[in-house]
Formats: structure tokens, sequence, C-alpha cells
């Protein structure tokens, strides 16, 4: 019978990047020493790269079986002052959440001698829009860079790069992100001599007009 | 438990420990890099030399001292990669229907049964997986409290290791199949 190891919360923590520095070292170091541990983490990470693979078709199933004009959540809150910080609550989580942290390369591993890349904070656009966005835009990340922006659907659908923190779409590609499906962006900084010094995450967003 | 070179059994070692560096890997690498495998592999041939050369002497258990040289060669590994990251070919995106497909077919019999879950359960999966909220967050989305979030994903994860027992997944020895307590899903 195992017993329940004191790392076992950081099991998610992990997989869902949430441990840094010492923390993620320290729980690496543990699960190449615990049996128990790397078994759930195997069947976590299978279960989150599921859940992650099906995106939001997992819940919208119920949809497609019968269930017309349901929406996706149908808070329940107690109070009102509960459904006003829920709707704060989804409002932020639209513009914050749908990013794909798991995409963003790794060589931020933190560690002795190790290569810190830098991240670049994206702006907009993510989540779902009422229409298709005109440009992309990200803070701006240091001076003497060059940016390259990605566009992704199934494949690398457009790339284009800049100098500025933001670049325009071009109507072509509007128009094709008009069809609803789900797209993601990202955009790396290169340094002069060409070298990658920072990337953003792979942020997705989808084009879905008010009805 | 002091160990020396010659009570280590190196093929056992090595197959106990190959899923746990692939893993260490693949997670630093990303899942879209084709190297890793080379990488493991290399990871553990160093291990075999170095434990041959007497270099692992039991002040430390073998697994931080393979943890400790596999970490060393994936930063070496990505400091070299680093500088041609610009012409590397762009990993897919995600969600990744190729990625999936590796997981095998035990991963689709799961994916089957997650969709089949009642959509509370759904729901929970996704806002938490998914969208990474916490369970704090996931709970006033819900408008639950963060006691039964806990409850639902707890029920998620034992009806996953439930799966995963019966169909031998991981070859896992010596546990039992978890029971499924039928409570929230059968309200
Ligand atoms: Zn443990």
């Amino acid at each position: 019978m195992m017993s329940k190891c004191r790392f076992e919360g950081q099991i998610e923590n992990y997989l869902l990047k949430r441990l840094e520095g010492t923390q993620k070292e320290e729980f690496e170091e543990h699960y190449f020493n615990c049996a128990s541990c790397f078994q759930r983490l195997r069947e976590r990470d299978l279960l989150i790269r599921i859940v992650k693979s099906r995106g939001p078709a997992l819940v919208a199933e119920g949809d497609r079986a019968g269930r017309p004009g349901r929406v996706l959540w149908r808070p329940a809150p107690r109070t009102l002052a509960a459904a006003a910080a829920g709707l704060v609550l989804v409002l932020a989580a639209l513009i914050l959440v749908p990013r794909f942290r798991g995409t963003t390369p790794e060589f931020v591993l933190t560690g002795d001698g190790t290569v810190r890349g830098g991240t670049i904070a994206v702006v907009a656009p993510a989540g779902e829009l009422p229409e298709p966005p005109a440009s992309f835009e990200w803070q701006p990340a240091g001076s003497d860079l060059e940016f390259r922006v990605y566009l992704f659907q199934s494949d690398v659908v457009w790339t284009a790069a800049t100098r500025s923190n933001s670049i325009a779409l071009p109507d072509e590609i509007r128009r094709r992100l008009a069809d609803g499906g789900e797209y993601s962006w990202q955009v790396k900084a290169f340094a002069p001599q060409g070298g990658l010094t920072a990337v953003s995450d792979r942020v997705r967003f989808q084009v879905k007009p008010a009805r | 438990m002091k160990r020396k070179q010659d009570e280590l059994d190196l093929d056992e070692m090595v197959a106990r420990y190959r899923p746990i560096v692939g893993f260490r890997v693949k997670r630093a690498f990303g899942p879209a890099n084709p190297d890793w495998e080379d990488i493991v592999n290399e990871i553990l041939a160093d291990v075999i030399v170095k434990i041959r050369n007497g270099e692992f002497e039991g002040r430390s258990t073998i697994g931080t001292f393979i943890y400790t040289i596999a970490s060393r060669r994936i930063v070496d590994y990505i400091r070299l990669k680093t500088k041609h990251l610009r012409y590397a070919p762009e990993p897919p995106p995600l969600p990744d229907p190729q990625e999936l497909a590796e997981l095998g077919e035990n991963a689709e019999r799961l994916a089957r049964a997650i969709d089949k879950l009642k959509p509370r359960f759904k729901e929970v999966l996704y806002l938490y997986y998914f969208q990474e909220l916490s369970r704090e967050e996931v709970a006033r989305r819900l408008g639950l409290t963060p006691r039964r979030v806990s409850e639902r994903v707890n029920y998620d994860h034992k009806l996953l290791r439930k799966l995963l027992q019966q169909e031998d997944f991981f070859q896992l020895s010596g546990s039992r199949p978890t029971k499924v307590r039928k409570t929230e899903n059968d309200e």
C-alpha cells in the first residue's frame, strides 16, 4: 500500500509549470527517487495531455448531444456579489488564460550555468474575439531586437518580422481568421547577430462573432 | 543503505530509470523535439560509464546520481541548441493530434472515458487543466466551494487510476485497483 508522499501535492504544480527554481529541481530530483510519485506523475501527465488535446471540445460536447443553447458554464452563484465576482474572473480568465505554457521553448531552465531565455509578454489578441484582430501586439522587450511573429493553426499559417512591438495582419490573413477556427500565435525576439533572446507564450484565440 | 557499483545490476538500473530519464528529457525539450531519445541513450550510457569508473560512491541515492547527470546533459544540450534555434523547425502547436496518437491506444481509451464523464466533471477538468485555473478560481467560476471542486478533481483522478490499472498502462506492479466512489456522478 502506498502511503501519501509529501511531494504528491507538487505533481500538478510541476506539470502545469507552476514550480520554479529550487522547488522545481527538488521535485525533479524527488521523482528520480520516488516510484510512487513518478507513477502518479505519468498518469496525471497523460490526463492533462488528453484534456489539452481535446481543448474546448471537451465541454462543448453536451451542446451537440441535443442541448441547444446551453451555455458553456452556467454559474450558480448564491448571491449577486458572487455573480459579479464571477463575471470579473471570467473576463480575467478570457484575457489571461488561454495560453499554451507548455509550448514555450524550455531554455528557461534555472540552475548552475543554465541559459536563461527571456520571455515576452503578449498584449493581444487572446481568447475569444468578436472580429479578426487587425494586429498582434506585445510588450516592448529591449532595444535593437528583431521580432518574428508566428501564426499557427495546424501548422505555421503566417510569419513576419518587425522591429516594432506590434505588427499589422494582412487582409488575406484577417479573412482567414474569420473562419472561426482556433488559432494561436507567438513572438520571438532575436538579437542583431541572430541569436534567439526571448520568446512569448503561444497564445490562443478564436474569432466568434457576437450573435 | 550503502551500495557499491558491483552490487548494482546495470541492466535492471537502465530498465528502471529509462522512463524516468525519458520523462525528464521530454519535459525539458518539449514534446515535438525528436532528439530526446538520443539524449536519453547518451545519459544512460554516461551513467553506466561513470558507475563502472567507480564515480558512484553511494553518497547520494542512485536516483539523485542519475538525476544530476541527466540535468547536466539537458543543460548542455539546451545551451548548444539555443545558438541554432532560429533555424530549427517550428514545433507543432497544441492541441496536437499527432502527439495524442503517439500516446497510443490506451490514451484513446482514456480519452473516450473522459468524454463519457458527466458535464460537471468535464468542466472541472477543462477549467483546471486546459485553462489552468486554480481550484479557487474554478470554484468561483462554477459557483461551487473549493472543496466541491477538489472532490470532482479527485473523482476524475480516481477514475483515471482505475482505468490505468485495468489497462496496465505502465506495467504497474503490486498496486490494487482503486475503487471509484460513485457519489457525485450519480446524483
Ligand atoms: Zn514521492
